[in-house]
């Protein structure tokens, strides 16, 4: 394989997947969280920089990215892309830390570099700072969510996947064909990065299709597995971490319909398997929605649905 | 709230067992279900029911590692059910769609009578 292809470790590219997502949450919390917990933590380390025009030179990086000569001047001008960013506005400042963690998923060599890592660092312990509060938050706004929310759209946030169309079915059928395909031609060309994409995407909308192929997934995941070790880990890390996104997020837009699917296609995916990420997270959340349930006395509409 | 609990007995004989749970099956308990389901089917049991009377509660958790071991028995040809589900553990576990893929029934003499 090439050096140049992003290698799934359950390292740093994992860390930096998790930092993103973080940071699109925190994005959209309000600027107030956003200096506390990524403006402030960069700008005490010293990584603040003159203004300059750090948009132009993300964008400059972005076309660069495919060139393998300007590969070892990359991280010190992710770090003075930044740094430019930090005096300039909270916007450019996030699509450009978004982007140095993209590139640090991309290119494990530059996970390794001494900005890489710096950057790492900074970001992790405030963000996870952040992220604990937000849990909290979470729960609490799910919680008030669901006592306003009417029993229709309770009963439909809940209505399971019904395929009874038949042009429906085959697009969702031939849509599964088409991207357990391109599953395994990634698998037979060692590209790791994408089959777990794909397998990530894969699972992620149709595991609780009645057509999924779960047999062939599991077949597709050992065969991956046999020649990495970490990959089915990395990719539990890669769809826990997604799906816990989407449920965050849609607790955050108040989009209950999206909170409780996601965590359905959790439980369906990971089978009480305790060592998945936000497992005990997700766990207290499912508590409160029984809870609701109940109280609403909702039960029975939401078998019916 | 106090932290969920669970109880497992188990009645093996032969290629046939006997599960009996009671009190909560959630995150914090589910390992320890599962880990004990593990066991059994590593003694090689084929046909198992759960009986559920003295079981109040369960999250996806719990049936996400009950359909783990209905796989499990499935793929080597062996069977498993499910016995005197209350209302709430059985509304749970309809939401999970888990009713449709493992036989219940309603009582545990029913169920072991299946097996």
């Amino acid at each position: 394989m090439s050096d140049d292809l992003y290698t799934l470790t359950a390292s740093r590219s994992v860390e930096a997947q998790e930092l993103n997502r973080l940071m699109r949450l925190l994005a959209g919390s309000g600027k107030s969280a956003f200096k506390k917990y990524l403006y402030e933590p960069l700008y005490h380390a010293g990584w603040e920089r003159a203004p300059g025009d750090a948009r132009n030179t993300l964008e400059h990086l972005r076309r660069e990215l495919k060139n393998p000569a300007y590969r070892t001047a990359l991280a010190p001008n992710l770090k003075r892309m930044v740094g430019t960013a930090l005096a300039e506005n909270f916007s450019v400042l996030g699509d450009t830390c978004i982007f140095f963690l993209e590139v640090i998923q991309m290119l494990p060599q530059l996970a390794e570099s001494s900005e890489g890592i710096e950057f790492l660092n900074i970001l992790k312990s405030p963000l996870t700072t952040w992220q604990k509060l937000q849990n909290e938050r979470s729960a609490e706004r799910f919680e008030q969510e669901l006592s306003k929310v009417g029993d229709a759209e309770l009963a439909e946030a809940l209505e399971p996947v019904k395929l009874g169309v038949t042009e429906e079915r085959a697009r969702v059928t031939a849509e599964i064909q088409r991207l357990y395909q391109q599953i395994m031609i990634a698998s037979r060309n060692d590209n790791f990065k994408r089959a777990a994409q794909l397998l990530s995407r894969y699972m992620m909308e149709y595991s609780d299709s009645e057509d999924y192929a779960e047999k062939d997934v599991r077949k597709v995941i050992d065969a991956l597995k046999a020649r990495d070790r970490t990959f089915e880990e990395s990719l539990n890390a890669l769809l826990a971490t997604d799906l816990y996104f989407r449920i965050s997020q849609g607790i955050m837009k108040g989009d209950l319909k999206v909170a409780v699917r996601m965590i359905r296609k959790y439980a369906m995916i990971f089978e009480g398997n305790a060592a998945i990420r936000y497992y005990y997270e997700i766990d207290r959340l499912e508590r409160m929605l029984y809870n609701v349930i109940t109280k609403k006395d909702l039960w029975k509409s939401l078998k019916k649905a | 709230m106090a932290d969920a609990q669970i109880q497992i007995t188990e009645k093996v004989t032969g290629k046939k067992a006997v599960v009996e749970l009671t009190g909560e099956l959630d995150a914090k308990t589910t390992p320890a279900l599962k880990a004990k389901l593990d066991a059994i089917l590593a003694q090689g049991v084929e046909s198992l029911l759960v009986d559920c009377t003295r079981l109040t509660y369960v999250a996806s958790a719990g049936c996400g590692a009950l359909n783990a071991t209905l796989k499990a028995l499935k793929d080597k040809g062996g069977k498993m059910a499910l016995s005197s589900l209350s209302k709430e553990v059985r509304d749970t576990m309809d939401l999970m769609y888990f009713t449709k893929r493992v036989a219940v029934y309603n009582t545990l003499a029913e169920g072991e009578k299946s097996l």
